[in-house]
């Protein structure tokens, strides 16, 4: 057996390349690093508070009355300070939700009561400070119309003299079942977007993959570096291993900017647990499909434009279905299922499996398992259809 | 005498090709010649060229190089190829190009270094290695396009129109550089179109067309290489 020094020189010289190559590439580094990093900023800022109001929504409400002593007044404010979901503030600055009850509710309740017919003469109001996440809207609005139903279901069994528990509420007819194991919390955005626009990036390296690809093919250099002393292996090796070193980068530098860079300038937090073995174990994974499916598109473009447009309609694609764009769990049932079909969704589950539910490795393997066989499918393609000349 | 190509009955046709791009080709190259391989456009030449080098394989026929098969390894170490094409990396100035060119011959540390300042400085562009190869003339990367056959001493070098779209400058020193090589014992095998360089560097002469070889001679001096190469291959436009 001979030196493996040669060809080690060989895929040093291909990889030195092909690094130098991306790196003057503006329009390959700005797809690659910046467009990722700026989507996982951007949408995670955007869909913080969403976040925040669809998980633990804690909504400053500031109530005010025009009659202090009025007993529908201080049963809401009961009401309130009791759902869990409420902090009651005592001024105007804190307040996203002002809630106004007026000097006659008490008495137009009554009255309802009595003729169901009757209108109120003035009406409580629900007045948001400008800013106010638009999730808490419909919050407030819920729990003040259940406040009153309860007021109103209470007056009238008093009225019918029908006995009633004191704290008998329809909540009673309710029975609140404890999530089981499988359900999981819903990661916050930037345990979302960290994996999955980084995942967006790796994919999209098959961009300048295969275009240099196909650019050597037709400007005659892919011929000229078959002239050398050179197998056919160790062109296609010196091809994917430096893009393979480029989607690690990318992983580490999209990890550090939701670690450090959004932290910082948000509410927003993001500490990966895990193995980092098995994050490394998967990012190789994800690294040796997305190189495969470069080579395979290679293998297939007849043009850079021809490379370009495949690999930008399946990245895009697969990262909608995946998951990617829109987070699985707001999806409708029938874009769940569809979704399990999605490489991206493979990959980014595995990634917030170990990151954020501290999942090891069996628990990831089916994911890894469907990346390296679909890897395997995109080589065999590419074996089959590359053309060399 | 002893050959560098011995071509016995060479047949290729391409999957989607009508015609054979090879048809039945016999030709000897002998060795430290510096041969003249014409014919039109779509003549076969270039398709000749990929399997001189090894980059295609016939249908039928064999090649011998210095009277041995013709084994992947023996064309890679002896054949040195200088496509029709600019056949660099644009976005990589001349001496990274180079090195990466170096590396694959397996060159590491100061000789890779000396090597590649030595067919840059061959080839006048020294003061311009820093430079990416976008940024240069047509004259520039076709000079850049033959250094990288000056890395490694070729027993054979072929030559696909290195001189197209050349200044006279340029072209001056790329025929200068030919010369040295074929003196110091190179075989040189020139595809090219214009006729007055084959009378200027010559010696030995092939023309073919539709995949056959239609002369060959060892003498060059005195003929009207143009009128030959029309009276062969006709005066109809080449167009198909």
């Amino acid at each position: 057996m001979g030196s493996p020094l040669p060809f080690l020189i060989k895929i040093y010289a291909q990889t030195v390349k092909e690094i130098l190559i991306v790196l003057r590439d503006k329009h390959a580094l700005a797809v690659l690093f910046l467009m990722p990093a700026l989507f996982v900023f951007l949408l995670s800022l955007a869909l913080q508070d969403l976040h925040k109001a669809s998980l633990a929504p804690n909504i400053k409400i500031l109530l005010l009355s025009d009659d202090p002593r009025s007993q529908t007044s201080a049963d809401l404010r009961t009401f309130l300070q009791e759902s869990g979901s409420i902090t009651l503030v005592e001024g105007t600055k804190d307040a996203e939700a002002t809630i106004s009850i007026p000097r006659s509710t008490d008495e137009d309740l009554n009255s309802f009561i009595q003729d169901f017919t009757t209108t109120p003469k003035h009406r409580m109001t629900i007045s948001y400070k400008e800013g106010t996440s638009e999730a808490y809207k419909p919050i407030v609005s819920s729990m003040l119309s259940t406040f009153l139903y309860q007021k109103l279901l209470r007056q009238i069994a008093k009225e019918m003299d029908v006995k009633i528990k004191k704290d008998n509420s329809p909540k009673d007819f309710i029975e609140q079942l404890k999530p089981s194991t499988d359900v999981r919390p819903v990661p916050n955005p930037l345990e979302q977007n960290v994996p999955g626009w980084s995942l967006f990036a790796m994919f999209f390296i098959a961009l300048p993959l295969a275009g240099n690809v196909v650019r050597e093919r037709s400007e005659g250099t892919l011929k000229r570096i078959l002239c050398f002393p050179n197998t056919r292996l160790s062109v296609i090796l010196g091809k994917v291993i430096p893009y393979m070193g480029i989607n690690c980068i990318q992983f580490i530098l999209m990890l550090l900017v939701g670690r450090y860079a959004l932290p910082a300038v948000s509410d927003l937090t993001f500490v990966p647990h895990g193995n980092p073995w098995l994050l490394a174990a998967i990012t190789v994974v994800v690294g040796i499909t997305t190189t495969s499916f470069a080579i395979a598109v290679a293998s297939v473009s007849r043009s850079v434009e021809h490379a370009t447009a495949l690999v930008g309609a399946v990245v895009i694609l697969t990262s909608v279905i995946g998951g990617i764009m829109v987070p699985v769990h707001a999806m409708p049932t029938i874009m769940k299922d569809l979704a399990q079909y999605s490489p991206m969704y493979w990959a980014h589950q595995a990634y917030m499996d170990v990151m954020i539910f501290k999942a090891v490795f069996s628990d990831i393997a089916t994911y890894l398992y469907k990346l390296l066989a679909l890897a395997g499918t995109c080589a065999a393609m590419g074996a089959w259809r590359f053309r060399w000349l | 005498m002893t050959y560098a190509f011995d071509l016995q009955n060479l047949s290729l046709q391409y999957p989607s090709a009508s015609r054979k791009s090879l048809d039945n080709v016999s030709l000897r190259i002998p060795e430290k010649t510096f041969f003249a391989l014409l014919g039109p456009n779509g003549a076969g030449k270039t398709t000749l060229f990929s399997v001189l080098c090894g980059l295609l394989k016939t249908q039928g026929g064999s090649v011998k190089l210095f009277e041995k098969d013709a084994s992947a390894s023996l064309l890679h170490e002896n054949i040195g190829i200088v496509p029709q094409e600019i056949a660099l990396y644009e976005q990589l100035n001349a001496e990274e190009n180079l090195f990466f060119f170096a590396r694959l011959r397996g060159l590491t540390g100061s000789a890779l270094r000396t090597t590649v300042a030595a067919a840059l400085d061959r080839m006048h562009l020294t003061p311009y290695l820093d430079r990416p190869v976008r940024s240069f003339s047509g004259g520039m990367k076709r000079r850049l396009n033959l250094a990288v056959v000056l890395l490694h001493q070729y027993r054979v070098l072929l030559l696909d129109e290195p001189t197209v779209g050349v200044d006279p400058q340029s072209r001056q020193l790329i025929y200068d550089v030919l010369k040295e090589l074929h003196q110091a014992g190179t075989t040189i095998v020139y595809s090219t179109h214009y006729m007055e360089e084959v009378t200027k560097l010559c010696s030995h002469i092939a023309i073919m067309d539709h995949g056959k070889i239609l002369y060959d001679r060892d003498t060059v001096a005195g003929q009207d290489v143009e009128a030959l190469f029309l009276s062969l291959t006709g005066r109809a436009l080449k167009d198909g």
